[in-house]
């Protein structure tokens, strides 16, 4: 199959062209700053206006949400702790069997001898307001998309947008629609975690089965009773999915919560151990964190109907659960747990045993730990930084043409280093063209020419027409249109130098990331062990609070692009390691018996018939990846790097509400065009290989 | 019992007296100091930091000391001036006026928030360095001494220009790369990040024997943690930033440190209403950068709980708050 060249000769020389034109056309360099619009004041005015007008509402609504606030608040400070643990720990069984139990009863004696009880209730109390507050949304709004097409199509951006803009974002907005104190933090949690919600709301509704319907209707069912007898216990699988997924985004918020502050609660405590790079509190308090979403995870999983055996081995497990007690036997064994608890906590008052306090001495083995290996090893970790610098990273940010000297390489960049740079360069793309695709020659090209300007240093231009380009190629028009308006308004936002910088962090942190996650994936495909740990270290690393790891990176390598690149790609690469173990398990076992039978090797099976196979899913573990990774580029920015991530605080800092949308904006954007592109090149994949 | 009736109107009528007796001593004591004014709780601010949490939790005892009810509320740093102003909280003891945010004098101008003077602590910021570096940068702590060896604090993101860890843009600009400048020294100033960040930078050059060079303030407890100097520069002085001939280069602004501002204590402006000798109180209360940096150090570095060391300065400090709370009693 011949392809037609010149359109790839085309953009391969406009690319050029654009490079070459740099030092001669200014506008050509740098986006002009004349041609930026005022667009952040705009918003910034138009926000102020409706804050004017609907505040009186929102301060209503927050007044209204802090009474159950409180209440829940007072109730779970005041039942001892010896009653909520036996009794939480009950309620693990029953939902979700032994190992849930374990779980919960770990979590909770870990926070009560560590010495966080009060806090770890406080955020329990607004956590489950919060998960109420979205699923109750997240339903209505899932039942009215369901039965209206126009609020559908118009709900799936906006759900996009609402988790792919950072909360920073809109930070200020909501403080001065809603106020001060804790009940805010309470609103952007579940305007975070209510997506989710409404999405598996409508799939749920969706895929009842006509049949059952039909039944209903036969049955003479009013709409109401058709409603609420027949369609919402079908979907009632989706629907508790949908509270699961709820509840781990609302923990995710806990730390953003706690910025907003007025409320002593866990993430309070890790933020003020992180503002004393104190790792060892830190760690020993965002372990409650990820503890407690752990364990609620498992619980809300299994009232899903999944029980323990089945959870490991995917989302189609049995729903089963042969060890539930009946509801008299449950209320029961409910009441001993409740009087067994004050019977404990009355003898524990009497004798006066306190379980706090057992860990004093932790933190500081750990703080004594980590000062142990940065100063010994810091001369290979500073080699090992300047070298990963050198030659991978600073290329991908600056270019060749301003890192390479004798100072950093060795050697200085010469005409004729230039002119053999180019020629191997045009060699390795015309040899690719010539024996793969145009589209490999053309990407190799191009990626070429990134690593010789840098991303930051690649003419605004190139990169549209680049962009857009492999936006057609892969999703034809509507992503094409959609990946240049965005383009646009970016450049007009005047945020694109600062999105570019976020690109360059996002592509070096992705690509490492898709490198590390998918050879852990295959690894935690071939073995079950391998598969166990590894579901333990992606859980923590995705439910710990991202700011923990950054203390240790930070002491190895200090402030900067290198340890911001490390703390996303600690966070980034656990979607590239789930996504490639779950595709690898899911190639039909048919087909790897004919690969045997016809004598193919293990690395063959592997190389040639499972990853193809699993590649489609690999790719939506990819774009998982950089929407992951985008995420934490506001955090990475605490840590000293540039980009959007960083525009972000500064609007904070200004109390400038429409800079700080205007950034998450063009960062949600950029997110959407990959996420585009990807899925796009996902379904071509799957058409290939004839599995749809 | 021969009269019942009799007993018991004599043990009424006592019972009357003895009341109105306490009554009236009550009022006697009314008359003299209506202490507490109100028994509404005083509501004070907890931020994000260790020596506010001190001052707050020291200011707090000595309020229940008088006999008010108090109330710690956690508070975020910037959000918490709104409810300053409404009257949802009543206090924060630690504000920075270099750092507060842009809307703070004017809600101090307009009389939304009341500031009741210096906390005693002299803040201030600078360059820092580990002192071990003086080795390795001869002349230091001169500014001069950086001008010959920026290769001393260089890495591989700045070569061959040493490395200056700046504040975080989102404090706004205080002309860090002008300075760098107009004073001839080579550094690439980078964005430090966030607090825990820099913290770790110091620590970590600590460790490591790689020097570093960090703006940071004071008072803070890293400085009786680590062994750390700072660069002296001439000394800021209001034509500094707008006259380019004073200073060591007459062509230049920003030859010289920066300006230094008051650490205050903001109140709601309806408290001295309310509560007029816990305003006094407030307004009395003053402590010394050592003496708050010692104290935060234990705190943060020894493990030990902020009400444990405000207990303890109270237990020791007689002589210094005693005065305090007779002179606001009177």
């Amino acid at each position: 199959m011949a392809e037609n060249p010149a359109p790839f000769l085309l953009l391969g020389a406009a690319v050029i062209l654009a490079i070459l034109a740099r030092s001669l056309v200014p506008w050509m360099a740098a986006y002009p700053a004349d041609w930026v619009m005022p667009l952040s004041h705009w918003t910034g005015a138009a926000m102020a206006a409706f804050v004017d007008v609907s505040k009186p509402f929102f301060r209503v609504v927050s007044l209204v949400l802090t009474w159950p606030l409180d209440l829940l608040q007072q109730l779970l400070t005041w039942v001892p702790a010896p009653v909520f643990i036996l009794l939480s720990a009950l309620i693990a069984w029953q939902a979700a069997g032994w190992r849930s139990l374990m779980l919960t009863l770990f979590t909770l004696l870990y926070i009560w001898v560590a010495g966080y009880w009060t806090q770890s209730m406080n955020t329990l109390s607004l956590v489950s307001i919060a998960i109420l507050l979205a699923a109750v949304i997240g339903f209505g709004f899932g039942v009215w998309a369901y039965r209206n097409f126009t609020v559908r199509s118009i709900l799936d951006p906006v759900l996009d947008l609402m988790q792919t803009i950072p909360t920073f974002a809109y930070l200020i907005p909501i403080l001065l629609l809603f106020g001060f104190g804790p009940v805010v933090g309470l609103i952007a949690s579940a305007v975070f975690a209510a997506p989710p919600m409404v999405r598996n709301t409508l799939l749920g509704l969706q895929r009842v089965p006509s049949d059952i319907r039909e039944a209903g209707l036969i049955c003479g069912c009013a709409p109401g009773q058709q409603f609420w007898w027949v369609d919402v216990p079908s979907a009632m699988p989706q629907l508790k999915l949908g509270i699961n997924q709820t509840t781990m985004a609302a923990f995710a918020m806990i730390i953003i919560s706690a910025i907003i502050g007025g409320f002593n609660d866990i993430g309070w405590e890790v933020l003020s151990n992180i503002r004393r790079a104190n790792f060892g509190d830190s760690i020993l308090s965002g372990l409650v964190i990820a503890l407690l979403a752990m364990s609620l995870d498992r619980i809300t999983l299994g009232l899903a109907g999944q029980s323990d055996a089945a959870q490991g081995g995917g989302p189609q497990g049995g729903a089963v659960q042969a060890h539930r007690l009946s509801r008299r036997d449950f209320l029961f064994a409910a009441i001993g747990a409740v009087m067994l608890g004050a019977i404990c906590s009355l003898l524990m008052t009497r004798l006066s045993i306190t379980p706090q306090g057992r860990l004093m001495g932790l933190s500081e083995s750990i703080n004594a730990g980590l000062a142990y290996v940065t100063s010994t090893y810091a001369v290979f970790l500073n080699g090992l930084k300047a070298s990963l610098l050198y030659f991978a990273i600073l290329p991908v940010k600056i270019g060749l043409e301003r890192v390479v000297t004798p100072f950093s390489w060795g050697f200085a960049l010469t005409p004729p280093v230039i002119a053999a740079y180019w020629t191997l360069l045009a060699a390795a793309a015309l040899a690719a063209a010539r024996y793969r695709s145009m589209t490999a020659g053309t990407a190799i090209f191009v990626i070429g020419c990134f690593l010789y300007v840098g991303t930051t240093g690649m003419p605004w231009l190139a990169v549209v027409i680049l962009v857009t380009a492999c936006a057609y190629r892969c999703g034809g028009w509507p992503v094409a249109i959609f990946a240049l308006v965005s383009q646009v308004f970016i450049l007009l936002a005047g945020q694109w130098q600062q999105a570019m910088i976020s690109v360059y962090l996002c592509a070096s942190a992705v690509t490492l990331s898709i490198v590390i996650g998918v050879a852990l994936g295959i690894w935690g495909a071939a073995s079950d062990g391998a598969s166990a740990v590894l579901r333990q270290v992606n859980d923590t690393l995705q439910t710990i609070p991202q700011f923990v790891f950054l203390i240790p990176v930070l002491m190895f390598f200090g402030v900067g692009d290198f340890t911001g690149l490390l703390a996303i790609i600690l966070y980034a690469v656990v979607p590239a390691i789930r996504y490639t173990e779950h595709g690898l398990r899911q190639v039909p076992a048919a087909q790897i018996e004919a690969a045997t039978a016809m004598g193919c090797t293990r690395s063959q099976i592997l190389w040639q018939v499972k990853l193809p196979n699993a590649f489609p899913e690999i790719l939506l573990g990819i774009n998982q990846t950089i929407l992951f990774a985008m995420g934490m580029l506001v955090i990475a920015s605490l840590v000293g790097t540039d980009g959007l991530g960083q525009q972000i605080y500064i609007g904070l800092g200004k109390n400038d509400p429409g800079m700080g949308v205007i950034a998450g904006l063009s960062l949600a954007l950029i997110g959407m065009i990959a996420d585009r592109i990807l899925r796009a090149a996902a379904a071509n994949r799957k058409t290939a290989l004839g599995i749809v | 019992m021969k009269n019942p009736a009799a007993f018991m109107r004599r043990w009424l009528s006592c019972v009357l007296i003895a009341g109105s007796a306490s009554l009236a001593l009550q009022a006697g004591q009314a008359a003299a100091a209506t202490i507490p004014e109100s028994t509404d709780p005083i509501k004070l601010a907890m931020n994000e930091w260790t020596s506010q949490n001190l001052l707050t939790q020291i200011t707090g005892r000595l309020l229940k000391k008088m006999g008010y009810n108090v109330d710690y509320v956690t508070a975020g740093y910037t959000a918490q001036l709104t409810p300053l102003s409404a009257g949802e909280l009543t206090a924060s003891m630690e504000i920075w006026e270099v750092n507060v945010g842009e809307g703070f004098q004017p809600m101090l101008q307009s009389g939304k928030l009341e500031s009741l003077g210096s906390t005693g602590l002299e803040g201030g910021g600078g360059w820092v360095y580990p002192a071990f570096a003086e080795k390795l940068c001869p002349g230091l702590p001169d500014y001069k001494a950086l001008q010959k060896c920026p290769d001393a604090f260089a890495t591989p993101e700045t070569m061959p220009q040493g490395r200056l860890v700046d504040f975080p843009p989102e404090w706004g600009n205080m002309h860090t790369a002008d300075r760098l400048a107009s004073l001839g020294i080579d550094f690439k100033p980078v964005s430090g990040g966030s607090e825990g960040a820099m913290l770790s930078e110091l620590r970590s050059s600590v460790k490591s024997g790689k020097p570093a060079l960090v703006y940071f303030w004071w008072p803070h407890p890293i400085f009786v943690e680590l062994d750390l100097k700072v660069v002296d520069l001439p000394k800021y002085a209001d034509p500094c930033y707008s006259d380019p001939k004073w200073g060591p280069n007459s062509d230049k602004t920003y030859d010289c440190g920066e300006a230094a501002g008051d650490i205050v204590k903001v109140v709601w402006p309806g408290m001295k209403e309310k509560w007029p000798a816990a305003y006094k109180l407030i307004q009395a209360f003053k402590i010394g950068n050592k003496e708050d940096m010692e104290l935060s150090y234990e705190i943060e570095s020894k493990g030990q709980k902020v009400e444990d060391v405000a207990d303890r300065w109270i237990a020791e400090h007689q002589a210094v708050w005693q005065p305090w709370i007779d002179a606001a009693q009177k």
